[in-house]
């Protein structure tokens, strides 16, 4: 049973949606109301032709119906009280075609004491503007794929975001593409610093302007721009529309108009980038940010797998140092050996020339080349723990230009007492000139050692009476490679095992940790060569390392 | 530093160069004829048995290594003293060292007055058993100018057998016996059958018979 009042109330309402039918039916496009609460209180026909349902099904639903990006109804509306004018641009890249070929005007209404939104939907298939923004948004894509084609191949990182901005500068024809990235002074003051930048002809470059390094974004008053870029939402338009606490800073750099996007890694908000205008007012369309947002992301992307490679290369870098102490380690009573042979010659020496000078006649013949001999050997002495240390040195992991040539007959020297210990013979038959290679030297001297070790142990078990012997060589296996063959006369590798050799902990030898191969081959891939085992060689195993030389202009 | 033993060879077979240079040198200074090689081969390939010195080897080389040079030498019953030096105080190297007749076992470095010490007790060592050698070989010349009948009475005599018995064993008669035995003790430089006995176990008569 209905109370006569509300009945009352009903014919009201009903009236009052009759009254905004008929004044939105004097919009020209299709245009809706929507209360606070996201139902929809009026429409005009051309709402229901252009969704294709009766006007009379529509009242009364969630604004949603009509637009998916009204699903959050309480925000835009909250938007909207709050500016009184909202302008959502078609999304080009949605499937929904409602949503990438419409733009929505809305704008505040109160009449007679109730708030509603007056919303009008914009198709803009046919729009000129659009053809110039999806051109824009071509012309930016088409440097992202550029770049990211760049930043696959690995290459100098500040170079490759220099080329960027500058692609992108041309590209979209503005004033300046900088990109800043965000850090922490303490756990809670985040601070932006510029760190690329790239100024079309005539433009004053910002790249050294302090104000822009550990800038408080907060407190310069950009709360607004943080919270929207936090947010992964841009922040673009026309400086003199901004608040007055923006301007200042952004005048102070003749900027007219700007356009900025957050970059991302992963979830983190790792910094922005943006794009000033200094010549004159300039529109931000859709397409043209939404390309922008592309970018960001891929170089958002980029420095994530810049991180992720940097942290596999220290970790790598950690697992090599310390698997050369462990190797150091083995090798112990070894290198005790071996500094104690120039000792013992030193002592021999000294007491020699004590002798000498104690003898009736002195013999100075003698007493000299007591004294040399005693230097030579102290010389030799320093230079095995030199060598030792350097071996086991950590972190330089610096590139130079390297002699392979030498750095094979440093590493036999360096594995040499061990050698003699077994009783392997290492012959090297590294000859002639090698073109240069750009390779961490104590990391390619460590897979030398490695292999040269694991053909010492490999020899370890041939029966009696069997060559005892490793033999270096190595020659250029094309203009671009340099190789190196490592051959013992082993028992050689089982085919069973080829397949795992180079797996981490698989090893063949009880007291192995089974890094070493695998830690190799990971140095020689981090070089950009490669080591491989051949177990088809008739006697013993091959190992062949290759890494790629410099050409000729690399040089320079 | 000079002493009363004429034998003054050293033989020094280490291969580290500097090592061999400087024990040379060590050695030369303190008055002893020194022979160096950097392998057991190389000495192998200029030692003369007959000389009465010492050696000075290192444990560890490629090729033949010090111990493996010590058990060939024992095998063919060649005493040379051997004093091993080594880098490594390998317990048990040194043991197997030890127990194949090594002097001793010096660790590098070492001092100079051990090593000499070694060596001067090491040369008197190889000084008596070359004398010993020499009284061996003199007994096992003497042993060959007999008869093979005297020999006969010989290991008869050495084994305890009374004349009377070794004439029936050998089928002769007992004044026959006496005569070889007389010739034999004489030719044999032996004044009574315990000297005798004593000789044939030095030179190993028994195992020379069998």
């Amino acid at each position: 049973m209905t109370d006569l009042t509300d009945r009352h109330a009903e014919v009201n309402a009903q009236e009052a949606t009759e009254s905004l039918c008929a004044i939105l039916e004097m919009c020209e496009c299709p245009a809706f109301c929507v209360d606070a609460d996201g139902r929809i209180v009026g429409a005009n026909l051309k709402v229901s032709e252009e969704l294709g349902r009766e006007r009379e099904k529509l009242l009364g639903r969630h604004a949603r119906n009509i637009d998916p990006r009204l699903a959050d109804w309480p925000r835009f509306f909250a938007e909207l009280q709050a500016s009184s004018h909202m302008h959502l641009e078609p999304v080009f890249e949605g499937t929904d075609p409602r949503v990438s070929s419409r733009a929505i005007h809305a704008r505040l209404w109160q009449p007679d004491g109730r708030v509603l939104a007056v919303l009008a939907l914009k198709d803009v298939r046919n729009d000129q503007s659009r053809q110039a923004a999806m051109e824009s948004r071509d012309a930016i894509l088409q440097t992202v794929s550029r770049a990211a084609t760049r930043y696959l191949a690995d290459e100098d990182w500040d170079d490759s975001c220099n080329q960027l901005l500058k692609d992108l500068g041309e590209s979209t024809g503005v004033s300046r593409v900088y990109i800043f990235e965000a850090h922490f002074e303490d756990e809670n003051r985040l601070l932006f610093s510029q760190r690329y930048e790239w100024v079309a002809p005539g433009i004053t470059p910002e790249i050294d302007n302090p104000e822009l390094q550990n800038l408080n974004m907060q407190e310069a008053g950009y709360g607004r721009w943080l919270d929207l870029l936090s947010r992964g939402q841009l922040v673009a338009g026309q400086v003199r529309d901004f608040p007055a606490s923006e301007r200042e800073l952004l005048q102070s750099q003749s900027i007219v108009s700007i356009a900025v996007v957050p970059i991302f890694t992963g979830n983190k908000w790792w910094g922005m980038m943006g794009f000033d205008e200094c010549t004159g007012p300039r529109e931000w369309g859709v397409a043209e940010t939404e390309a922008l947002r592309t970018v960001a992301g891929l170089f958002g992307l980029a420095t994530e797998r810049r991180e992720v490679a940097r942290l596999a290369r220290v970790k790598r870098d950690t697992m090599a140092h310390e698997a050369r102490l462990v190797a150091m380690g083995e090798m112990a009573s070894g290198v005790a050996h071996e500094i104690n042979q120039p000792l013992s010659a030193i002592s021999n020496y000294c007491e020699s020339g004590l002798a000498a000078l104690h003898a009736e006649n002195l013999n100075t013949e003698l007493f000299e080349r007591a004294l040399r001999g005693a230097a030579a050997q102290a010389h030799r002495a320093g230079e095995i723990i030199r060598r030792l240390r350097e071996f086991v040195r950590k972190g330089d992991t610096t590139r130079s230009l390297v002699d392979l040539n030498e750095l094979v007959s440093e590493t036999i020297e360096l594995v040499d007492f061990d050698a003699r210990a077994r009783n392997v013979v290492i012959v090297n038959e590294c000859q002639g000139e090698l073109p240069q290679v750009n390779v961490c030297r104590i990391q390619i001297q460590q897979v030398l050692f490695n292999l040269l070790r694991n053909g010492m142990e490999a020899i370890e078990e041939n029966e009696e009476g069997r060559e005892r012997r490793i033999a270096v060589s190595s020659q250029p296996s094309n203009s671009a490679l340099v190789q190196i063959d490592i051959v013992d006369s082993g028992p050689g590798i089982d085919p069973r095992q080829a397949a795992w050799i180079f797996e981490p902990f698989e090893s063949s030898k009880p007291e192995g940790m089974g890094l070493g191969l695998s830690i190799s081959r990971s140095i020689m891939e981090a070089h950009g060569g490669a080591l491989d085992a051949d177990p088809s060689h008739e006697r013993g195993a091959r190992f062949r390392i290759t890494i790629p030389c410099l050409v000729d202009d690399e040089l320079h | 530093m000079t002493n009363s033993t004429e034998a003054r060879l050293v033989y020094v077979v280490d291969d580290d160069r500097a090592v061999r240079d400087s024990m040379l040198m060590m050695l030369k200074t303190a008055g002893y004829e020194v022979k160096a090689f950097a392998s057991a081969n190389e000495f192998l390939s200029e030692w003369i048995p007959e000389e009465i010195a010492c050696l000075i080897l290192d444990v560890r080389m490629p090729g033949k290594s010090g111990l493996e040079l010590q058990d060939m030498l024992n095998e063919h019953q060649h005493s040379v003293p051997v004093i091993f030096v080594s880098g490594h105080g390998d317990v048990p190297v040194s043991v197997r060292a030890i127990k194949g007749g090594a002097l001793d076992f010096l660790e590098k470095p070492f001092a100079r007055e051990t090593l000499l010490e070694r060596v001067e007790q090491a040369l008197v060592i190889a000084k008596q058993q070359r004398t010993r050698q020499q009284g061996r070989q003199e007994l096992i010349e003497r042993f060959a100018s007999l008869t093979p009948r005297e020999r006969e009475v010989l290991e008869h005599v050495v084994a305890g057998r009374q004349n009377k018995e070794i004439a029936r064993l050998l089928k002769i008669s007992y004044r026959t016996v006496e005569l070889h035995r007389t010739r034999m003790m004489e030719k044999m430089s032996a004044r009574s059958l315990p000297e005798l006995v004593a000789m044939a176990v030095r030179c190993g008569i028994h195992e020379i018979t069998a």
